[in-house]
């Protein structure tokens, strides 16, 4: 590209305009100090649209540490025999060879160029010149990331929601995706953990024909996130806890209630009784640990105490369905058929 | 119902089959000759809605692998035992559980043209001489192809020619208008697939209403076939105890007991693909957010618990009216059959057995 060197004031500058800007890095404070120990070495790149005022192609943050340093004025190129996707590209091609762009930007750039081009099967063709990924699936996918409202896009720069969870939470309604987006960033759960709650509280709300907002909003989920005494850690398993407990009521409860079968029965240590996995096949299983022999005598007694015990027994027959979990669909709180 | 084709394929191997030149003689669809499948499966695949497209789309080919199947039962739950007519694949009905939307990568309308090698094969299978119970509803349904292949005209008089096996035609439709027109000798048993009406109004898109369903099966009564009915997929949902047992108070009033052969139960089940399938093409959904558990077949199940308080109460009603037809549960454990009808298939000699049992009484089937 082809350009001349200008001495540029604040005001030849349309601040304004942020047609160029990929960078999601805004204070320019870590470059002052540089900046006035041995100036701009790479000077910003400006362009000039049909006589208008200038604006910044490359170098924003450079602009904002030198006038902010108390320069009054900056030595930029200006480029000539230019054109918006020339600039675009330059744009995009300081910032990606430089480092390793984040979602925000590479979604940014993919905007530019999307903006400017209009065909995607050109945008993707250029891609790899560029720095940015390739792939058509990556292209649909990280182009939504600039529409994402501020919170999620938050989430994605700081590291704390990942790619996937910022594309779930950008498909729901903005006030819902801003809401998760800072309860996870709160929160700082994993993704796994993240994706429980997102799950769980879409799966409820269209369950009982409400919005996951309406979910959210619950009592019962405001007043772990607005716990006082409790820490992230703390209220990321309560809510959780609260949220599965919403959506699976029965499952909880069979598993409360196998753990209070389970104290009922008394059983010592060294010996341990499983359920099947979710109570579905009908094998339940006895672990026993030993060190000697003489302990294993005694612990197989214990399993002959209760291989007799009344408690195993029910604990076997099977859940009383006759006292429902609070948020079991009503059609189930009848009494049921014996 | 019609047969709301757009486009008929033709697998070239086939072009010059007697079926296949019957079939698209007078097409009132463009039909095309292709010599590679994957040509039609591009097709598809570049549609939004494959699933959608697949049903609009019917390709005429050849079964290259047997007609006849054991259906897929696996180790854990009590299978049947039935046996698959393997006719064709997919359907126009458009049911948001239906496995056949994932289980086919991409789905599509296909039918066996190879009539000769299908017949000759059933020939073998009632030359065994033992009991048999085979269907044509496993993979499709048993009558969408009627308005277009009469296939009942072959099914139905050879089946009636001997006497081990019996047919099951399963369906959702109403496509019965052929069937007064055959000898059948009670060798072939009509089946419906019956659920909540707000169940087929909000998941069973383009099929026959509760009413017409029942209305046909009382028709095909007074013909004299034997019937079965299958609730399957039972959905759990607020308010469905009162909706299954009208369904069931609406059955008997409409047929006798003692034409029917079985009833099945079996609530909803799915792999886990199709849940986000329904979540697509079914927004409005509910069905995918109940309280499921993988299961031991890994798939997607009601909790257990669930499963059996429902299914007790299902038994109760269906044998206050009907205390002498057979209820079996499709795919489910010695543990749900004990609890809630007091015994397991295996103290009165197995699924199959007892199954082939009732077809021996209701259809007059002799061990060669």
């Amino acid at each position: 590209m082809k350009f001349k060197m200008e001495m540029i004031n604040p005001e030849d500058i349309d601040s304004t305009d942020l047609s160029f800007q990929i960078t999601t890095r805004e204070d320019p404070d870590d470059l002052m100090a540089s900046i006035r120990a041995i100036g701009v070495i790479n000077p910003p790149l400006l362009w000039q649209e049909d006589h208008g005022r200038r604006i910044i192609v490359c170098g924003r943050r450079r602009i904002a540490a030198c006038f902010k340093a108390g320069m009054a004025s900056v030595e930029c190129r200006i480029a000539e025999e230019a054109n918006r996707l020339k600039c675009v590209k330059t744009a995009i091609s300081d910032n990606a060879f430089q480092r390793q762009l984040n979602w925000v930007e590479i979604s940014r750039a993919l905007n530019r160029l999307m903006q400017e081009i209009r065909d995607k099967d050109q945008v993707l063709s250029m891609l790899p010149d560029l720095g940015l990924p390739e792939g058509k699936d990556i292209l649909d996918k990280a182009i939504r990331i600039a529409h994402f409202t501020q919170p999620i896009q938050d989430g994605l720069i700081s590291g704390q929601i990942p790619f996937a969870m910022a594309l779930e939470l950008g498909g729901l309604e903005p006030e819902t995706g801003s809401f998760l987006a800072n309860l996870f960033q709160q929160l700082t759960l994993s993704l796994n953990k993240q994706r429980e709650i997102l799950e769980w509280a879409v799966e409820i709300a269209a369950r009982e024909s409400k919005t996951p907002m309406d979910i959210l909003l619950e009592n019962g989920i405001q007043g772990v996130i607005k716990n006082p005494d409790w820490d992230r850690n703390q209220k990321g398993t309560a809510l959780r806890k609260h949220l599965r407990t919403r959506r699976y009521p029965w499952i909880q409860k069979a598993e409360t209630l196998f753990q209070e079968g389970m104290k009922s029965l008394k059983i010592p240590p060294g010996i341990r009784l499983s359920p099947p996995k979710d109570f579905e096949s009908d094998r339940y299983a006895f672990q026993i640990e030993f060190k000697k022999q003489s302990q294993l005598a005694s612990r197989l007694k214990t399993l002959e105490r209760l291989s007799e015990a009344q408690a195993l027994k029910d604990l076997l027959d099977g859940l009383d369905l006759d006292s429902p979990p609070a948020h079991a669909p009503s059609s189930f709180r009848s009494k049921a058929v014996k | 119902m019609n047969f709301p084709v757009k486009q008929i394929f033709v697998d070239q191997a086939v072009a010059s089959l007697p079926e296949t030149l019957r079939l698209t003689e007078g097409a009132v669809v463009p039909v095309e000759v292709i010599d590679d499948v994957k040509a039609l499966y591009g097709i598809l695949m570049n549609t939004p809605d494959p699933v959608e497209a697949g049903k609009k789309i019917l390709f005429l080919t050849k079964n290259k692998g047997a007609f006849i199947k054991k259906c897929p039962g696996t180790k854990y739950y009590n299978c049947c035992g039935y046996m698959i007519l393997h006719v064709g694949t997919f359907c126009h009905m458009d049911c948001s559980y239906c496995i056949l939307q994932s289980y086919f990568h991409p789905p599509v309308l296909q039918y066996f043209v190879n009539r000769q090698e299908m017949l000759a094969e059933l020939q073998e299978e009632f030359q065994k001489g033992k009991i048999q119970r085979i269907g044509t509803g496993e993979f499709t349904d048993s009558l969408i192809w009627e308005p277009f292949s009469k296939i009942t005209e072959e099914l139905v008089p050879r089946f009636a020619a001997q006497s081990t096996a019996v047919l099951e035609l399963k369906t959702k439709t109403v496509e019965i208008q052929n069937l007064h027109q055959y000898d059948h000798n009670r060798k072939t048993i009509l089946a419906w697939s019956l659920n909540t009406p707000r169940i087929i109004h909000s998941e069973e898109r383009n099929t026959t209403s509760l009413g017409e369903r029942l209305a046909a099966a009382k028709t095909c009564e007074a013909m004299g076939y034997p019937l079965a009915f299958h609730f399957d997929p039972i959905v759990l949902y607020e308010g469905c105890e009162a909706e299954y047992r009208e369904v069931i108070e609406t059955l008997f009033s409409a047929v006798s007991p003692d034409s029917i052969v079985w009833i099945s139960l079996g609530t909803f089940r799915f792999m886990p693909d199709l849940k986000s399938i329904v979540q697509k093409r079914f927004s409005e959904s509910k069905i995918p957010y109940g309280e499921f558990i993988t299961g031991l077949d890994n798939k997607m199940r009601y909790f257990k618990p669930l499963r059996m308080a429902f299914y007790r109460k299902m038994v109760q009603w269906i044998r206050e009216a009907a205390p002498r037809v057979l209820i079996y549960y499709c795919m489910e454990d010695d543990e749900v059959w004990s609890k809630t009808m007091g015994f397991t298939p295996a103290e009165k000699g197995g699924l199959p057995a007892m199954l082939d049992r009732s077809a021996m009484d209701h259809c007059g089937l002799d061990v060669l």
